[in-house]
């Protein structure tokens, strides 16, 4: 259907109340009972009435309904059928406005409608419009509970171990788990998924001597906590949340402006995850720590800021309901893994969420200011402040305003006295010039010096001023409470020029018998209590939604696979018991993530080799049963750390920062110093985490690698196989130079002549943590002497060695 | 997303090779013998031609995408009354005053087609051309409209067109990318312009080319080796691949590992076909000449993006844009205007012509347009400002009919009045030259059905053959 007022609605609600009139002449009354009722009831109401259904938000059962219209704007305009709605419609001229839309009326009927509209409409049905024309909801809760997420958290009787509850379901449906993995790959797995770089030969032969010393369990327990305590833990678990909450440092739309601020949340989810926050607390600081005095927790608020934004969009209102759907988004499906924006036009296809579940929702962030900064015009029409930060923030905000202010105010004075000046001296030289009397000349010259007195004040006050600049304030991005909390009308379809009731704020309905529902108090916003209640431990989500994403993370897939939508159209979880113990022990041991973790890959199923196993697979080629650990990619960041490390190239130091915020406060797009630093931002070897990640502008390396899509919520990447891979690895820059330098730490540094296969062993040993068979160094000895000289022909092998689908994958 | 059985394939382009390469002709297993259950494992190329809804017209797309705006009443929507009202003032629109465009237009074909004398060349395609007059965008910002002619949305991040013609029917030569966009502008939206957001990444497109630069000088990334040549770099591939066939073995019925050594084995081709089919100067000279190739300036270099298309829909690719720009001609309006549609005028017709002569204009949807029109009322004398509510794209080949004009604006050209044509109907019909249905072509993403045209888009019928 064409929309042919695209959305925008034309109706005045005061001027079509100051129509209805009480008293209706009786002839046109019996000519509205006789002709026109019994059309509308029998044409009209089955699609467009309060009892029925109300289509395109119209409401053809009362008078004032009638006049309000619907998405498209009244339907008709008293005394001007010429110009109403319901006439085009009927009269079927415009082919996207055609009503009824099976059958055309009579000709008669169409000539009674437009005389009623020519008499003025008159009408004397009531039954009110405005809270009526809120579309009826057809959500049914008690039914909607069923769905398995509503259940509480409830851990298998009896189950003191995972492994417990992943074996009983593979006995269930008939599979036998296969065998645990050798040492060689156990440990690049541990490395890989506990960090995100891989083992050094040194590390992977002490984590063998444990084995053989401790055993498999004693060794990998140790291995395990020692990594979970590394710092680039929070760089591999954090890049993974990152991802979830759309993390970028730009707008990312038609207009690219700079978040140069964004990266201290990048930061604060980093630190949070090696300091193993309370996942509980690390929900509640993301979505309500500006409540707290800790900047930390404000800091974490950059969460609801840094999504993208429509910043060229003209309308605030429709900005702002934009950025309030983007939040709900953020949230519901982060926290909760909950779709709830799909109910932002109607009630939600598939869950027990009703439209106006949503606008509850919408009125909270409503009252809530989103600071993220951005720098206003070239087309941003939308910029706001951002957080001050730090030390006595506010204060150092306050000192540095009024510095700018008077720096502004002394520079605009140092202007006009130069201007001036320059006058003046203009003028005196002419004077000069023209050989005026000496009297004319000295007066002038007279002024002349008061002038330059004056504009050298001007430059003593600039310069005292700057002498004694405030220090520059720190800024993050987040949001805070607007002053007076404010409810949101429900829009119908989504458009805030339609206007239905006010819905009060607070928490979908569907939950209330599970949790109950906080109540939010006049004067508040209701944001504390959202995250209060999502950091609950009765929220039969929250918990679930967490401890399938890192279960996700280490075996591959979700036990939930749509791991960012639990609701009725996500798919089934394939062993509910596990995603219950998992969630349970997740909060019993007080939301720890590294518990978790440690918990998991302690664990058989963790451990299991990816090997084949024919019947197996006849019953669950997927693995959904986990009789198996899947066979994984390394994502984006892994291939390019490793290959650095591999290279002797990785600066494992944290990046100070982001090269965003050199490059200021800016559109991205226009800027060609930007670009630049962007350039030089991506050459830099610190670990991919800290690369600047420009919505939009992405490194490729990263892109190429199938890196979240940053305007998006992603729980789970993509994983391709595409040739622009192959021919990143065949033929980029970044892997030549880089297998150079692998092939010269594979040679050594200390002098020491290697033969051929030495070398050969030293590249397996270095990129794939084993040793090669006899065959495999026959075919590379092959390859090397391929080329003339044997140089090349190690860098040559040292690139296919980083090429290879073992040391893409891990098994 | 959907698997086709070999037998339902439909499209007249398939062979059995086609059709065997969907389902796995793998290194691993004979595909064919395997159980039900391992096929849904079996690798299975996402990028392999796939069967449309229902048999297409056209079986590839070049869009020739004009940024800025170009000027409707100047070029091709002929607007008689318009002249006869110059400098009369247009109420509710600041009191400003239609201006006549500046150039005549003259009936062309024996269809008759009304088009600008700035498009001699084209004109002489009148027959083939189907003249949209009756487009319509929802905004007059350039960044907004330009991104929903691309994904249908301004408001969220959406797949483009081109990502979702290649969703829908695969490529025909796996050994190229499947939709291609020449020198696409880096601002308006840039990449989101022709990427996937949530399909699958090997649907988006393969950018060449920087906006405003000749492609003359340019390639693809990453497709040429500076160290190694030919020989050497097949031995790296072939110790590369056994290594990976051992770890296949090693895994069995690994579709993800086959997927490697497939990737490698494309790339090593596409390093062989890519640079050929870029290379220009393959062509005869009278061809590059036709093309206006070595006339220089902006003539040769979107030639030179027409005969590259041209070059890639024969080889198979399935989508191609083209960009030229900028149309937005606020000032300077007479200068601009022709030296733009100078610019175009030759190589578009070159395009037509030379599509044709290889047959290949009938299964080739040729499109050509911008984010909107341009004002037949102006606030300066020589320029005309942005106009949304009415403007001008035409069509060729690919099944639609020629030499006839679709839509209408007002007297004035202000607004589209009949068979308006919003961009979901335009994506919508294009789809349907695929044969691909608009509402059948879905991506499940967050929990709900995706499509190009959301809830919106009717198929422009009355343009179909």
């Amino acid at each position: 259907m064409k929309s042919f007022a695209a959305g925008f609605c034309l109706f005045c609600f005061a001027f079509s109340s100051a129509l209805a009139d009480p008293k209706i002449p009786q002839g046109q009354l019996d000519f509205f009972e006789k002709k026109i009722r019994p059309v509308l009831v029998e044409n009209c109401y089955s699609c467009h009435s309060k009892d029925e259904k109300i289509k395109g938000g119209l409401r053809l059962d009362s008078k004032d309904a009638t006049l309000m219209g619907g998405d498209t704007g009244p339907a008709i305009e008293p005394g001007e059928p010429g110009s109403s709605l319901l006439v085009e419609a009927i009269e079927w001229g415009n082919d996207d406005l055609q009503m009824p839309p099976k059958h055309k009326l009579k000709p008669n009927e169409i000539a009674d409608l437009k005389r009623w509209i020519q008499m003025g409409a008159p009408d004397p049905r009531t039954g009110g419009s405005k809270a009526g024309t809120v579309t009826k909801s057809e959500i049914d809760y008690e039914k909607g509970r069923e769905h398995w997420i509503y259940q509480p958290v409830k851990k298998p009787a009896g189950a003191k171990k995972l492994d417990e509850v992943v074996l009983a379901k593979l006995k269930a449906e008939g599979l036998e788990p296969v065998g645990i993995a050798e040492p060689e790959k156990l440990v690049r797995r541990l490395y890989f998924d506990l960090i995100g770089l891989p083992p050094s030969p040194p590390q992977a032969n002490a984590f063998f001597a444990d084995v053989k010393k401790l055993g498999r369990e004693k060794a990998v327990a140790k291995l395990t906590d020692q990594l979970l305590n590394s710092p680039h833990f929070g760089e591999r678990w954090g890049r993974h949340w990152l991802d979830v909450v759309r993390y970028a440092e730009s707008n990312g739309m038609e207009r690219n402006f700079l978040y140069p601020k964004a990266w201290k949340y990048r930061d604060y989810v980093i630190a949070s995850f090696n300091n193993d926050k309370p996942f509980d607390q690390f929900a509640k600081e993301q979505i309500a720590g500006d409540f707290t005095n800790s900047d930390e927790a404000k800091i974490a608020t950059g969460f609801l800021a840094i999504g993208p934004k429509m910043l060229n969009e003209r309308d605030k209102e429709v900005f702002g309901y934009e950025v309030i759907d983007e939040q709900i988004d953020a949230t519901s499906r982060a926290f909760l893994g909950l779709t709830v924006s799909c109910a932002r036009c109607h009630d939600h296809k598939f869950d027990a969420i009703s439209q106006a579940d949503y606008y509850k929702l919408a009125g909270i962030f409503r009252s809530t200011t989103t600071h993220f900064g951005t720098k206003a015009g070239g087309g941003n029409r939308q910029a706001s402040t951002l957080m001050a930060v730090g030390e006595n923030a506010e204060k150092k905000a306050a000192a540095w305003k009024e510095y700018n202010q008077k720096l502004a105010q002394a520079n605009k004075v140092a202007k006009q006295r130069q201007g001036k000046v320059n006058g003046t001296k203009k003028r005196l030289a002419a004077l000069k010039k023209q050989k005026k009397p000496p009297a004319q000349i000295s007066k002038m010259e007279a002024e002349m010096a008061e002038l330059t007195k004056e504009m050298k004040a001007s430059n003593n006050r600039i310069d005292f001023l700057k002498k004694n600049r405030p220090p520059v304030p720190d800024y993050a991005m987040g949001v805070t409470d607007r002053e007076k909390p404010v409810d949101s009308p429900l829009l119908i379809r989504g458009n805030p020029e339609t206007k239905a009731e006010v819905v009060p704020r607070g928490i979908p309905a569907v939950f209330e018998p599970v949790t109950g529902l906080p109540k939010i108090a006049p004067d508040a916003s209701g944001r504390l209590e959202l995250a209060n209640w999502i950091a609950d431990g009765k929220n039969p989500l929250t918990a679930r939604v967490m401890a399938n994403r890192i279960w996700t993370h280490l075996l591959g897939d979700g036990i939930v696979p749509t791991v960012d939508n639990f609701g009725e159209s996500g798919q089934a979880p394939s062993n509910v018991e596990l995603l219950d113990f998992l969630a349970a022990s997740f909060m019993e041991s007080g939301w720890s993530v590294k518990n978790l973790i440690r918990e998991i890959v302690t664990s058989d199923a963790y451990q299991r080799s990816s090997g084949h196993h024919e019947k197996n697979y006849e019953i669950d080629p997927d693995n959904r049963f986990v009789w198996r650990q899947s066979l994984r990619r390394l994502d984006a960041e892994s291939i390019r750390d490793s290959i650095l490390t591999f290279a002797g190239e990785l600066d494992p130091s944290p990046r100070d920062g982001s090269v965003v915020d050199q490059m200021g406060d800016r559109n991205f797009g226009r800027d060609k110093k930007a670009t630049e630093l962007l350039r030089k931002g991506i050459g830099t070897t610190h670990r991919s985490v800290y690369l600047p990640i420009i919505r939009n502008a992405t490194p490729t390396g990263l892109k190429i690698f199938d890196f979240a899509e940053s305007s998006l919520i992603v729980g789970k990447r993509n994983e391709t196989n595409v040739p622009s891979q192959a021919l990143f690895m065949m033929n980029s820059g970044f892997i030549t130079n880089n297998s150079k330098k692998i092939a010269e730490r594979v040679c050594g540094t200390d002098g020491k002549v290697r033969k051929q296969n030495e070398l050969i062993w030293r590249g397996f040993q270095l990129v794939l943590g084993r040793s090669p068979s006899e065959e495999e160094t026959a075919r590379a000895a092959q390859l090397i002497a391929s080329h003339e000289n044997p140089d090349d022909g190690l860098i040559t092998f040292c690139q296919a060695l980083i090429s290879s689908a073992e040391f893409r994958y891990l098994n | 997303m959907k698997t086709h059985e070999c037998s339902q394939i439909y499209s007249p382009g398939l062979t059995r090779r086609d059709c065997l390469s969907g389902v796995s002709a793998g290194f691993g297993y004979a595909a064919f013998s395997a159980l039900a259950a391992q096929q849904a494992q079996a690798y299975q190329n996402p990028l392999a031609p796939k069967s449309p809804h229902f048999p297409g017209t056209a079986k590839r797309v070049i869009f020739a995408c004009m940024r800025g705006g170009p000027s409707h009443v100047d070029t091709f929507d002929f607007k008689p009354q318009l002249a006869k009202n110059d400098g009369k003032t247009v109420k509710g629109k600041g009191n400003r005053k239609l201006k006549k465009s500046p150039w005549g237009f003259k009936k062309h074909g024996e269809s008759g087609l009304p088009i600008s004398a700035l498009f001699p060349q084209l004109a002489k395609h009148a027959d083939d051309l189907c003249l949209l007059n009756g487009m319509y965008a929802n905004t007059p910002a350039h960044p907004q409209a330009f991104v929903q002619l691309h994904t249908g949305s301004f408001q969220f991040v959406r797949p483009s067109l081109g990502a979702w013609s290649l969703y829908g029917l695969g490529t025909e030569n796996e050994n190229l990318p499947g939709f291609i966009t020449l020198a696409p502008p880096d601002r308006v939206g840039g990449a989101q312009n022709y990427g996937s957001a949530f399909l699958p990444a090997l649907y988006q497109g393969t950018k060449i080319g920087d906006y405003g630069q000749s492609v003359k000088e340019t390639g693809i990334a990453n497709l040429k080796n500076n160290r190694l040549d030919k020989k050497q770099q097949r031995a790296q591939l072939d110790f590369l691949q056994s290594m990976n066939r051992d770890m296949l073995e090693q895994q069995q019925k690994s579709s993800r590992i086959e997927g490697v050594i497939e990737s490698y084995e494309l790339a090593f081709r596409m390093q062989a076909e890519m640079p050929d089919v870029m290379n220009l100067n393959d062509e005869p000279k009278k061809i590059q000449e036709m093309y206006g190739i070595g006339k220089g300036g902006k003539v040769d270099s979107f030639g030179r993006q027409c005969l590259m298309a041209r070059r890639f829909a024969e080889a198979g690719v399935r989508f191609i844009e083209l960009s030229h720009g900028s149309w937005d001609q606020h000032n300077g309006l007479s200068k601009n205007l022709t030296a733009n549609c100078r610019s175009v005028d030759q190589p578009l017709a070159a395009l037509l012509a030379d599509l044709k002569q290889r047959d290949m204009l009938k299964d080739t949807l040729v499109i050509w347009g911008g984010e909107f029109g341009r004002t037949p009322h102006v606030k300066r004398d020589d320029g005309r400002d942005h106009n949304a509510t009415g403007f001008s794209f035409w069509m060729a080949g690919g099944g639609v009919k020629g030499g006839m004009r679709y839509g209408a604006t007002d007297e004035n050209g202000i607004a589209a009045v009949e068979n308006r044509t919003s961009f979901h109907d335009f994506h919508a019909t294009i789809l349907h030259t695929l044969g691909l249905d608009h509402e059948k072509l879905t991506y499940r993403y967050a929990g709900r059905d995706f499509r190009l045209t959301d809830v919106h888009g009717e198929v422009m019928r009355d343009i179909l053959i």
